[in-house]
């Protein structure tokens, strides 16, 4: 059972805002960036960029792949 | 650098005279201060910050900076802001002081658990992240109340010489004054906050995570609830081009459980026939909220989210 909470039902819109890539797009290069180096898909020099909709792999020099 | 991080209610003397009696070194003073409030107590804690920017330099010489905290009712983004302050200062090279003696609780409450939730998550820093109070000598709403009835007694001998409807005026209005101090304390009342009148302060601090359970969390953050931990699964693999087999079907459960109640807490579940409902709980909101970056292209129309 979920315990009662408050604020939550006027804090989802703004946090769903916090969370969205278009708005946060360094947040989201961030969290796939990390996740592509633990899998071992990403080399230390290689960076990741946003391109709308989407993350590009870079060369480090903000060149897209 | 030493930094200290101070918000200002409506104390002075606590907020410097103990870093000048314990001579502690003091480089840079943030000062915040409350916008939230009746005009006449935000216009009395602004002097109060002023009268403190000015003495921190001058006794101190720290240099100082001086802040605006929203709503000092608004526990999360009070979370938000001393979690970036603490942080920006540390990536400085500073050592962080926080002082939690002013202010209202929410504000006290989030400093402190931003506190040590850096501490948690930048466990290299620990030693330069403290969270200190300071208490006053004396309180001065015991004293007021005493010096009014003794000003009240005056007025009542020179109503019996004078003739003046301004003093039946001011009696009035000590007496109406001092009984409610008596009958209710230094405070008046319950404000409405939200919805309510309670404000949760989600006082469990963070703790790390990894990058598939950062993933998760702004999935979560992003898209809201999850009917199903599958269907979690599934936005998670489309996401990351995985193809969905049993394994990282697992892989997510796994992960769910150590982000829910039973580990780190940043998730919450709610059984619906076999499946369960999985959604951010309040200190998964917390998280994602304090770890997004802050850049926001602008754009037209909507709400803000300061």
């Amino acid at each position: 059972m979920r315990m009662a909470r408050f604020q939550s039902e006027a804090e989802e819109p703004r946090i769903r805002e916090r969370c969205n890539r278009e708005r946060r797009p360094a947040t989201w290069v961030g969290i796939i960036e990390r996740w592509n180096r633990e899998m071992g898909r990403l080399e230390r020099s290689e960076s990741l960029q946003y391109v709308s909709g989407g993350v590009a792999n870079t060369d480090g020099e903000g060149r897209t792949k | 650098m030493q930094t200290h991080v101070v918000p200002v209610g409506f104390d002075y003397d606590r907020l410097i005279a103990p870093l000048v009696r314990d001579q502690l070194d003091v480089d840079r003073v943030i000062l915040l201060e409350g916008a939230v409030g009746s005009e006449a107590n935000v216009e009395y804690s602004r002097n109060l910050s002023r009268k403190l920017e000015q003495d921190f330099r001058n006794l101190l010489g720290a240099t100082t900076e001086r802040l605006v905290l929203a709503d000092v009712y608004d526990y999360d983004a009070a979370f938000e802001q001393a979690y970036d302050l603490i942080n920006s200062e540390l990536d400085d090279g500073g050592e962080v002081w926080v002082n939690v003696s002013a202010m209202p609780r929410p504000v006290s409450f989030a400093f402190a658990t931003a506190a040590h939730s850096v501490m948690v998550e930048r466990e290299e820093d620990r030693e330069k992240i403290h969270t200190y109070y300071t208490a006053p000598e004396k309180y001065l709403e015991t004293e007021l109340a005493e010096e009014l009835h003794e000003q009240m007694d005056l007025l009542e001998d020179l109503r019996e010489e004078c003739d003046d409807e301004r003093i039946e005026d001011r009696l009035e209005s000590a007496r109406g004054l001092l009984s409610e101090f008596d009958e209710r304390g230094t405070t008046i009342g319950a404000k409405r906050i939200g919805e309510g009148h309670i404000v949760e302060l989600p006082v469990a601090s963070f703790s790390n995570v990894k990058p598939f359970e950062e993933f998760i969390l702004f999935k979560l953050g992003e898209d809201g609830e999850f009917d199903s931990v599958s269907e979690l699964a599934e936005a998670l693999s489309r996401e990351l081009n995985e193809e969905y087999t049993d394994s990282f079907r697992s892989k997510v459960i796994y992960n769910v459980d150590r982000l829910g109640p039973g580990g780190k807490g940043y998730i919450e579940q709610e059984e619906h026939g076999k499946s369960y409902r999985t959604r951010l709980s309040r200190i998964g909101e917390l998280w994602v909220r304090a770890h997004a970056d802050g850049e926001v292209p602008e754009r037209s129309g909507g709400t803000s989210d300061t």
